[in-house]
Formats: C-alpha cells, sequence, structure tokens
C-alpha cells in the first residue's frame, strides 16, 4: 500500500492531483511547478500514446537501459548528455544540497540540535507522510512553501544551543564544519545571559548564590583547561616524539608511545610500594644479623653482596609490628602509650600494599586495552582495504623530504602488493601448490618448535648445574650470572633463527608474516620464563631449605633484568650500527637497516615481566625498570635517528598498538599474576627472613588478621563475615564467572545483530540508487520527448506554407 | 609552512581551507587548518574535510577522476594507467554504496568509519 504505484496511477486517472509530491528544500516553487507541469504532459502523452513504458530508442548518447543493473554515471567520456530542465532538478537534489553551503550546514545542525533536545518526545513514524524520504525525514524539514533566510535559520540555531548544556553545546560546536570566526560568534551568542537579566527576577541573596555558583563553575572550567593544555606542554619528550614522527611515520613511533606507556605504569605501581613498605622499614631500620659485606663493584650486576641486606631485598622486612605504642613490658607495669605513635604492622602491609597495586595495574591495563581495541576494531574493517590504502595510509606528520620520498615508495609498494594479491587470487592455485605449501608450512613450524623445546632444555640443564654448583661462596658469585647469561644469549640468538626459517615459508600477506614472527618470539620468551619460574618455585625451595629463598629468587630477577639490559644495547650496537657500517663499506649498499619494531616491542614486554614478577621479592624492581626504560628510551632514538630506516611493511599501527597492549596483558601479567598468586597461597616462606618467616603461608597473615578482628569485638564483625562468607566460600566466585560469561555472550550475540543490520542497510542503499538512477533517466526520457515533440510541432508549423506554396506552383 | 612543504596534497589544503577557494589564507583560516588537522577534532570533522581535499574538480562527488588525480598524486606518478585505473575501479567498487560510479561525504564518511588509522594519520603534530 506504498504510495507510488498510487502515484502513477494518479497519473492516469486524475492528473491534476499534486498531492503527495515530494517537496525539496530549495527552489520549491519552480520544482513543483515544474513537476506539476510534467505529470500534466506526460498524461497527456499517455493518454495519446498508450503506456509504453519500456520503448526505447537507440540513441548515441548511450542511456542506460533501465532494466540493466548498474546504472553508472560514467565520467565525460560515456556520459549521458542531460538536457538543462533534468540539469536543474538534479541541481536541486536534496543530496546535493545538504552539507555543502553555510546555510545547509546550519541547518543541518539546527535539525540536529532540536532532535537532541526533544529526545523523548519523537514523532511517531506513522504521522510522517509516506512520501517523505528516509533522509527527509531525518532532517525534519518544515514542508511548506516558506524557505527561511539564512539569518533566520542561525537566529533559531542559536536558540537551540542555548537549550543544551554546556559540555553538549561544545560538542555540538566542535563538530561543526564552518569556520572558527563563525563558531567563535554562535558561541559567543549562545551562552547563557547572566547578570541583569536575573537580577530582575531574583532579588536578595539567592541572586548573588546564582552569579557566585555560576563564576564559581566558570572559574573552574578554565582553571581545568588551563592544566590541560600545561599537562601537554609538560608531557616528556614532547618534541623528541614529534621528530620521530616528522622522520619515520607513525608506525616506528607507536614503539615509543608504547615505551611511554609502560614508563606510566612502573610509574603507577611504585608510589604505594615506596610509601608503605620500603619507606617505612627505612625509617624503622631492624638490627643487623651478621657482618655487613664491603661494596665491590660486582654488586651492581649480581645484586648481592653489600645489596643482600639492604631494602632492596625482601628477606630485609621485619614480621613484627613497627613503632608500638609500649614496648615489651619487662617489668609488667603498665605500658605508657607514647604521644602520637601508630602501630604499623609490617606483614600486613607488605601483602595488602602489593595486592592493592597489583589490582589497580590490573583494572589500568584492562581499561586501556579495551579502550584500544574500542578504537582500532570495527565490524567489517577487513573490507575495503583500496580505498582504506588510498585515502588513509599518507602519514600526513612525516615532514622531512627524504622521508615522504619514502613513504611514497611505501604506498606505491603497497598498492603494488595489493593488486598482485588480488590478481593471484584470481588465479588460483593448484591442489597441488597447496598442499606443497601446507607442507612447508607445517615444517617450519615444526622447527621452530623444536628450537623452543631445545632452547627449554638447555635453560633447564644448566639450571640444574647451577643447583649443583650451590652454596656459592663470595669470591665465585660470578659464577652466579652464567644462567642469565645462557637465558639472554638464547632469547638473542632465537629471533634470528626464526627469521632465517621464515624465509622458507612465502605468506601471502605480509601482516601475516609480522603476526607469525611475534607469535613465535613471544613463545620462546614465555616458556623460557615458565621453566625460570617453575625452577625457582619448585626446585630452589627444596634446596634453600633454611635459608632465605626469597632474596635468592629477588636477585636471579635483578640479574636477569641488568643482563637483559646490556644485552639489548648489544643488540642495538651490532643489528643496527655495526651492520649499517658494513653494509655501506663492504656491501656497498645504499640502504639502511631496518627498525625491528616487533622484536622492540617484546623485548619491552619482556622486561616488564621480570619486573612484575619480581615485586614481590624486591620491592625497589620498579624503581630499577624506570631507570632502565629512560635510559633505553634515550639509547634507542640515538641509534634510529643515526643508523636506521623506517620498515617497508604495511603497518597499521593503531592496530598493532592493540596487539601490544593484549600482549601485555596477557601472556604477561597474567603470568606474572599466577606466578604471584601462587608464591602467595602455596608456597611456604623461608623461616629465617622476611615478613611472613612464622606462617606456613604469606597469605594466612591477612587470615591471621581477620581471625584477630574476629576476637576484637562485634563492632567490625563485618570484615569477618565478608571475609568468611565472600572470599573463603568458592560459591560467589561461581557465580561471579557465570554472570561474565552471560554478558560475554550478550555481547557476542548483540554485535552479530548489528552485522546483520549494516548489511540489511547497505544493500538499502544500494536499491535506493538504482532507483534513483531510474527515476532520473525516466525524467530526461520525458524531457527528450517533450523536446522532440515541440521540434515536429514547429516543423509541421513550418512545411505545411511550404506544401502550400508547392501545391499552389504545381497548380 | 614546515609541516606542508612536501606533502602532495599541499596546494588542494590551501585551496580548501582558504576563503576564497584560490590558495591565500588568512589567519583565521590558518587556524581553521590547524584546528582540523589537531588530535582533538572529532571524526566526523576531519572527514569532512578530508572529503573536499581528495575532490579535486569541487563537485562534491569523488569520481573517478578525483580518485585518478589522487593515487597519482600519492605515488608520484610511478603506477602505470592500467595499475591506477584498476586501483580507482576496486576503490569504487568498495566504498560506492548506492552505485553511482562515484563516492559521496555519506559513502565517504562510512568508509573512514571503518579505518581506525585515519584518525593518526590525518593529524599534523605541532
Amino acid at each position: 500500500m506504498s504510495q507510488s504505484p498510487a502515484f502513477v496511477l494518479n497519473v492516469l486517472e486524475t492528473p491534476e492531483d499534486p498531492e503527495g509530491q515530494e517537496p525539496s528544500p530549495y527552489d520549491e516553487s519552480e520544482v513543483h511547478d515544474s513537476f506539476h507541469q510534467l505529470i500534466q504532459e506526460q498524461s497527456r502523452w499517455v493518454a495519446e500514446e498508450g503506456l509504453e513504458l519500456q520503448q526505447r530508442q537507440p540513441e548515441t548518447g548511450a542511456l542506460g537501459a533501465s532494466g540493466s543493473d548498474h546504472e553508472t554515471m560514467l565520467g565525460p567520456e560515456g556520459a549521458p548528455v542531460y538536457s538543462m530542465a533534468t540539469l536543474r532538478i538534479l541541481a536541486s537534489m536534496p543530496s546535493r544540497t545538504i552539507g555543502r553551503s553555510r546555510g545547509a550546514i546550519i541547518s543541518q545542525y539546527y535539525s540536529r540540535t532540536v532532535k537532541l533536545r526533544r529526545r523523548a518526545g519523537r514523532p511517531q513514524l506513522r504521522d510522517m507522510g509516506r512520501s517523505a524520504r528516509p533522509s527527509l525525514r531525518l532532517y525534519d524539514l518544515e514542508l511548506d512553501s516558506a524557505v527561511l533566510e539564512e539569518e533566520e535559520k542561525r537566529g533559531l540555531l542559536v536558540k537551540e544551543l542555548q537549550g543544551l548544556t554546556a559540555a553538549q553545546r561544545d560538542h555540538m560546536l566542535r563538530g561543526m564544519p564552518l569556520s572558527l570566526a563563525e563558531k567563535r560568534g554562535l558561541r559567543e551568542e549562545s551562552r547563557p545571559p547572566r547578570g541583569k537579566h536575573r537580577a530582575q527576577w531574583h532579588r536578595g541573596l539567592l541572586s548573588c548564590c546564582d552569579q557566585l555558583r555560576d563564576s564559581c563553575v566558570l572559574a573552574s572550567h578554565n582553571l581545568g583547561l588551563a592544566l590541560l593544555s600545561g599537562l601537554q606542554a609538560l608531557m616528556p619528550w614532547h618534541y623528541a616524539l614529534k621528530r620521530i614522527g616528522g622522520r619515520f611515520g607513525s608506525s616506528v613511533l607507536s614503539y615509543f608511545l608504547f615505551l611511554k606507556t609502560l614508563l606510566a605504569f612502573n610509574t603507577l605501581l611504585l608510589p604505594p610500594l615506596l610509601a608503605f613498605i620500603v619507606g617505612v622499614q627505612a625509617a624503622f631500620p631492624p638490627a643487623p644479623t651478621g657482618p655487613v659485606p664491603a661494596f665491590t663493584g660486582l654488586e651492581l650486576l649480581t645484586g648481592g653482596g653489600y645489596f643482600t641486606h639492604s631494602v632492596m631485598y625482601y628477606g630485609y622486612y621485619s614480621n613484627a609490628t613497627l613503632n608500638q605504642p609500649c614496648a615489651s613490658p619487662l617489668d609488667g607495669s603498665q605500658c605508657t602509650p607514647e604521644a602520637g605513635s601508630l602501630p604499623y604492622s609490617m606483614p600486613l602491609a607488605y601483602l595488602f600494599t602489593l595486592g592493592a597495586a597489583f589490582f589497580i595495574t590490573c583494572i589500568t591495563l584492562v581499561y586501556s586495552m579495551s579502550r584500544s581495541f574500542g578504537e582500532s576494531y570495527r565490524v567489517g574493517s577487513t573490507s575495503g582495504v583500496h580505498a582504506i590504502t588510498v585515502f588513509c595510509s599518507w602519514d600526513y606528520k612525516v615532514t622531512q623530504r627524504w622521508a615522504t620520498r619514502l613513504q611514497h615508495d611505501n604506498i606505491r609498494t603497497q598498492l603494488k602488493e595489493l593488486l598482485a594479491e588480488w590478481q593471484s587470487r584470481q588465479h588460483r592455485r593448484s591442489a597441488c601448490g597447496q598442499l606443497r605449501r601446507v607442507a612447508v608450512l607445517g615444517l617450519v613450524w615444526l622447527l621452530c618448535l623444536g628450537t623452543t623445546l631445545g632452547c627449554t632444555l638447555a635453560v633447564y640443564t644448566f639450571s640444574e648445574l647451577m643447583i649443583k654448583q650451590s652454596p656459592v661462596s663470595a669470591e665465585r658469585e660470578a659464577v652466579l650470572l652464567l644462567l642469565p647469561l645462557v637465558v639472554c644469549l638464547l632469547n638473542l640468538g632465537g629471533p634470528y633463527l626464526f627469521r632465517i626459517l621464515a624465509a622458507l615459508e612465502r605468506h601471502d600477506s605480509p601482516v601475516l608474516e609480522v603476526y607469525v614472527a611475534i607469535c613465535r618470539n613471544l613463545i620462546l620468551k614465555m616458556v623460557t620464563l615458565g621453566i625460570l619460574c617453575y625452577h625457582w618455585l619448585g626446585r630452589r625451595v627444596g634446596t634453600l631449605k633454611d635459608q632465605c629463598w626469597e632474596n635468592f629468587v629477588g636477585q636471579e630477577l635483578y640479574r636477569l633484568m641488568v643482563m637483559d639490559f646490556i644485552f639489548t644495547l648489544l643488540d642495538t650496537l651490532l643489528g643496527e650500527l655495526v651492520w649499517r657500517l658494513f653494509s655501506e663499506k663492504q656491501l656497498k649498499r645504499k640502504g639502511k637497516p631496518e627498525f625491528d619494531i616487533a622484536g622492540n616491542v617484546l623485548e619491552l614486554i619482556y622486561g616488564q615481566t621480570l619486573t612484575w614478577l619480581g615485586v614481590l621479592f624486591s620491592p625497589l624492581l620498579p624503581a630499577m625498570q624506570i631507570i632502565k626504560l629512560l635510559l633505553l628510551f634515550y639509547i634507542k632514538k640515538a641509534s634510529l635517528m643515526a643508523n636506521c630506516q623506517a620498515p617497508r611493511r604495511p603497518w597499521k599501527a593503531s592496530h598493532m598498538s592493540t596487539v601490544f597492549i593484549s600482549l601485555l596483558c596477557f601472556p604477561s601479567f597474567l603470568g606474572a599474576a599466577v606466578f604471584l598468586c601462587y608464591a602467595v597461597w602455596q608456597v611456604k616462606p623461608s623461616s629465617t627472613c622476611g615478613p611472613f618467616r612464622t606462617l606456613d603461608t604469606m597469605y594466612e597473615a591477612g587470615k591471621v588478621w581477620v581471625r584477630r578482628l574476629e576476637k576484637a569485638g562485634p563492632r567490625v564483625s563485618w570484615l569477618p563475615w565478608i571475609h568468611r562468607y565472600l572470599v573463603e566460600d568458592t560459591f560467589p566466585i561461581y557465580l561471579v564467572s557465570a554472570l561474565l560469561l552471560a554478558v560475554i555472550y550478550l555481547n557476542i550475540q548483540v554485535v552479530k545483530g548489528q552485522r546483520k543490520v549494516i548489511c540489511l542497510l547497505k544493500e538499502q542503499i544500494s536499491n535506493e540508487g538504482e532507483d534513483k538512477i531510474f527515476l532520473i533517466n525516466k525524467l530526461q526520457r520525458v524531457y527528450e520527448r517533450k523536446e522532440r515533440s515541440r521540434a515536429g510541432r514547429t516543423e509541421e508549423a513550418v512545411t505545411p506554407p511550404a506544401l502550400l506554396t508547392d501545391g499552389w506552383d504545381a497548380q | 609552512m614546515p609541516e606542508l612543504k612536501d606533502n602532495p596534497f599541499r596546494q588542494r589544503i590551501a585551496q580548501v581551507f582558504s576563503e576564497d577557494g584560490d590558495g591565500h589564507m588568512t589567519l583565521d583560516n590558518f587556524l581553521d587548518m590547524f584546528s582540523v588537522m589537531s588530535e582533538m577534532a572529532p571524526r566526523d570533522l576531519k572527514a569532512y574535510y578530508a572529503f573536499k581535499i581528495y575532490d579535486f574538480n569541487n563537485d562534491d562527488y569523488i569520481c573517478a577522476w578525483d580518485l585518478e588525480q589522487t593515487v597519482t598524486k600519492l605515488t608520484r606518478g610511478e603506477l602505470s594507467t592500467e595499475e591506477v585505473s584498476l586501483i580507482c575501479e576496486k576503490v569504487l567498487d568498495e566504498a560506492d554504496g548506492d552505485h553511482d560510479g562515484r563516492l559521496s561525504l555519506e559513502d565517504f564518511q562510512n568508509m573512514i568509519l571503518r579505518a581506525p588509522d585515519f584518525l593518526s594519520t590525518f593529524h599534523i603534530r605541532i
């Protein structure tokens, strides 16, 4: 029951019915009249010649067939030639006028603000005339013949903006494609009038309060903006990052931004540890247990010796309550509490501070990962790669001449690769070729996994060897450096071996190559770390029965971190500087080595994992990581500027940032959290050192405290109740997990539904486009017929006198 | 302006942001340009101006000719004519929603929505 067939019926039966026509926003009366004329003529024609919808006349203008699917309006070569009347109507279509002139923009935003304000009272769909096109419905245009002037529209927009809140107004103004001067004008006019308008209505104290509140709000808003701009100026390395972005593009910049993110995470982790653990213990040092060894230079590498009995390691911390108000009552008398003293339970503080710091880190990581994921993932973002390459790959940040030239080359290579990929997909590979490809892929993966297994076995054997070597005397402490050395050598050599093996396989897409390389390197590093964790918690705890095993683990992690830093420096030196000199002098090649983004990022993630693993045993490890990251920034920047060039592979910077931060969250943070949970819940702490020396597990400190609270009295009974029924009982945990799974499932279904809706809408747009072309062509044919008939009539008017004269002459 | 010295679209940028469309920018136009190319500009605003920049003949549509100009400028003329026309064809296939042979503003905005990199590449650091 749509009205378009009724429209046609009207043409046949009641040619004078102009109802149900769709108006156009501009030149409306003209269009209205010309449509009206058109309908009358059309109906007359149809009445005279009969309905011939499919009549076609072969023309040189190459009008497309109305029955064909694709009516494309081509460029100048094959374009259908439209008459002036058709072109006039085309020029006044809504899609051509909306969003172009300033008046059109203002009216568009006026209707948007109206919609925003009247969100609750949306007019019903059935009240809309069915002939109104969906785009017109959206813009809510007045359907009367008077066209409002631009100034009036502007006044209406200002009035609507006044009705919005300040935040909405700013958001709306920021999105308007008008010049800054006009936006400033609109903002000035739409500021709510203060002062005399209000003073007239409310007198006395009320007006003073309102004015005060307004000025306070405004002042705080301005202060906030000033702070924000000041903070942006204070951001570290702002100019350095701009230079890097300008010379190497967004891809290399993403590595340095990731480094900055890691620095932020460590800076978040350090202050609670400093304030609640290290600072307090440093203020109340325990009694020294033995002679302190002298400081030799080797401590900086091994972490032992002088550093063993310092705030750096777990063993230094006392297991008693510090700053007791009364000393142990030796003489049985009443103890007088000292003024202003607070008892501070070190074990509780250690456990809770670490737990809280890890919890905050976890929340921040998950939040930044979800935000990054939300920015970089789009439904249907895998299609349209050509369009995205053409329109979104030119990086406007790049400013140097040679860098822009490199960008031109990169984009050209990218486009050529896309075309080659498309052409190769056109010619499908034979089954034999596919089989061969799969076999090669399987072989290379097998070799890589075999290498990883080999490295793991090597680390395991070496660690068992080190156990046999212990106990190590003070003179041979350098032997302890051997295990970290072996681990770092394997971590350095593994990726190069994987790169050589990967040259055998030939992937279709270069992006997949990068992902596969990252995957293999990650597996190697994580498996090595896993073996080391087993070695510490499984074997070392057993062999170091009456010594401080936590100190040992803390020192091992310190040594690993230092060795990792040294090897990163070596890799930068050899891999970049020496390679560049070698390739320039010996091989006489002009190109510099590429900056290996994936490898460097994995190094950063590895270092951060070591920090998180070691925080329990050495609370000052985040400080060391901060120093290491700062040094790494400057060293990598210097090496990059001098020795490297940007990678040639296409690199979707936002995609890769998401991948980096998810890798940081999932294998890295999760692994460290699992390790620490196991250490806290299951392993017996050593009995000679540390804050938990008298307990069975570290977690027991919390349980002991809760039991003490229970005995303390009924006033704090809610805390033990929570502990007993929500933490120790497993049922709430199952409930929460089940709820979480249900929420995830619902979200997946919502996304699926949205994808379906997008498909349907795309089809609808395509159909509307075909309708439009069909109607334009019919319009054009009608006008042409009109022209022809007019030409025919003038011919008739011209020829009869000639015939008459002929006949007259003949007579 | 050193940031745009080697940009292949610098003439189009100047034409789009200048008041009379001939490339001469006043201070306000200059501020407009940096405001649009800054980090804080919303995506729709950037997409609107990017559309105007890539529309070489200013007819409010990106037709095949505009696309050819864009690709030629991007690759500094080093692709062959067949490759350029093949790429333009594929771009129109992918992005043209109503199949009229050219990209309207809505088609362009729809395509930009699917490209999360756009915000970071259409950005000049000051």
